[in-house]
């Protein structure tokens, strides 16, 4: 099968520190893979160079034979780990700026889910909760119909009820042939939809396998291998 | 796309910029209504320049201001967009560097044309009162004497020439943030360092291309002789000229760093 995105050598290096070093992996269509690490293990990084917002030292992404540009932009749906929105919109203007902007963006799906949530349109963003900030970027992001999401700690910052909704959200939202790369300190909350997992440390990769694999072989949760790998 | 990366630019500091012209309208009516239209030109050269120097210094400091504001709005519109947490959202649509670079360029020279428009507009307002043209009228043979033209033709010419400007003012305002994100822990600080070093450093090489040409009345007796619009004109070629060369280098230089340096924090 065609993979979806695929990194060689992925090197990023700021003054002497390496944020990610020499990493290589590939990512097939149609998986939910979790990209799992501590903080400062490149989690982010990996995902900036995937979006085109950081410039690698060394090494190169592709998505579907493309280097990040304008055209695999159209295909990358990115929910980032911070607000990225401007506060002084209004939420029927952001979704305005997405139908511009995105081809693959449903506008009735993003009512849909914004009437479900029970936000008003014509609410600006300031005006709104954090906690409700953070669901409005994810209908944006999940109301594309979008090859690749990357989500950056989408469940990071909310209570567990909307934790269940975001991943309710993400699930029924997404298509079969997409994939989807989350990442997350919140294992337990996400293992059960995961198709394969990363396990990143120092900038490296250090586990590459399905979570089938782990649960028959090493007959573990992620969780528990998780606490093994990154015990203190 | 272009198209709408303008729209979303121009919206985006519309409010703020219709307040700052109104501002500057509104010091050009009052200026002109309960100032100059109550002035007495006739009265002596002292009593004069005694009412006209604080009204002077008030008119110029509040059109400098909103110049300034606008100049803010425009950089701050490249900076908040492109490089804080917005900057997320601008790089990941399907838009290339390229057209996001001509994007801000275009919604930010049409900020700064407007900008000019308005103070031209203010200019006028101010000095195109009764008493004003009356008092000028009498003083217009000597004035087109000394400018070699009219003084309407010679603003209008001076207008124009800052019109030209536009495109590389705002070129130099990126390029000095663009410069800023080289150094990632000292933004802001670098911008306006590079802004200060390219300014002067531009200012340099105008004023050597003007001693060069002999074109310092004071040390050179080229230009003796010939009408003040004469100077004034060759002056302003030298500085387009100028401002062309460093606007073409900032350009191809912002290009590569947005295409080969970008690293959002």
């Amino acid at each position: 099968m065609e993979p979806i995105l695929e990194c060689q050598g992925l090197t990023k290096k700021y003054n002497n520190f390496y944020a990610l070093s020499n990493l290589s992996l590939t990512l097939e269509k149609g998986q939910i893979v979790g990209l799992l690490g501590p903080n400062g293990s490149g989690k982010t990084t990996l995902i900036k160079l995937i979006n085109g917002l950081l410039t690698p030292t060394d090494g190169r992404v592709m998505i579907q034979n493309f280097a990040p540009g304008p055209e695999t932009k159209k295909w990358i749906s990115y929910l980032p780990e911070r607000s990225y929105l401007n506060t002084h919109m209004k939420v029927c203007e952001i979704f305005r700026f997405f139908s511009d902007f995105y081809e693959d963006f449903d506008l009735e799906c993003a009512n849909h889910m914004l009437q479900d949530l029970k936000i008003q349109p014509d609410a600006r963003l300031r005006t709104l909760s954090k906690g409700t900030q953070e669901k409005v970027q994810l209908i944006l992001v999940m109301s594309r119909n979008a090859r690749l999401y990357i989500l950056d700690e989408p469940i990071g910052g909310v209570d567990p009820a909307a934790r269940d909704y975001i991943l309710h959200t993400i699930l029924t939202n997404y298509k079969e042939d997409a994939t989807i790369l989350l990442s997350t300190h919140l294992i337990t909350d996400i293992e059960n939809i995961l198709d394969r997992v990363l396990f990143l440390k120092n900038g490296q990769l250090l586990l590459d396998s399905t979570a089938d694999e782990i649960r028959t072989t090493q007959n573990r949760s992620i969780d528990t291998l998780f606490r093994e790998v990154y015990k203190c | 796309m272009l198209g709408k990366l303008i729209k979303y630019d121009l919206k985006y500091g519309m409010r703020v910029f219709v307040l700052l012209q109104c501002v500057q309208l509104i010091a050009a009516v009052i200026g002109r209504y309960f100032f100059f239209e109550r002035l007495d030109f006739h009265a002596s050269p002292e009593r004069l320049i005694s009412s006209l120097y604080p009204l002077f210094l008030f008119i110029m400091l509040i059109f400098s201001i909103v110049s300034f504001g606008t100049m803010l709005l425009i950089a701050a519109r490249f900076y908040t967009n492109l490089f804080t947490d917005e900057g997320y959202l601008t790089w990941t649509i399907p838009v290339s560097p390229i057209q996001q670079l001509w994007g801000k360029l275009l919604s930010g020279s049409i900020w700064y044309a407007l900008g000019i428009l308005f103070t031209g507009l203010s200019f006028v307002i101010l000095l195109s009162g009764k008493n004003t043209c009356a008092a000028y009228l009498e003083i217009a043979p000597e004035v087109t004497e000394a400018l070699g033209m009219s003084l309407a033709r010679f603003s209008c010419m001076m207008f124009v020439e800052s019109l030209l400007t536009t495109f590389s003012s705002v070129l130099m305002i990126y390029f000095c943030i663009v410069i800023g994100q080289l150094l990632p822990s000292h933004r802001l600080l670098g911008a306006v360092i590079a802004y200060f070093a390219l300014y002067f450093s531009i200012m340099a090489v105008i004023n050597g291309s003007m001693l060069a040409s002999g074109l310092f009345p004071a040390i050179s007796s080229t230009y003796v002789g010939d009408t003040i619009a004469v100077y004034v004109f060759c002056a302003v070629k030298i500085t387009l000229l100028v401002y062309l060369i460093t606007g073409i280098a900032e350009y191809f230089l912002i290009r590569w760093i947005l295409t080969k340096k970008l690293n959002l924090n």
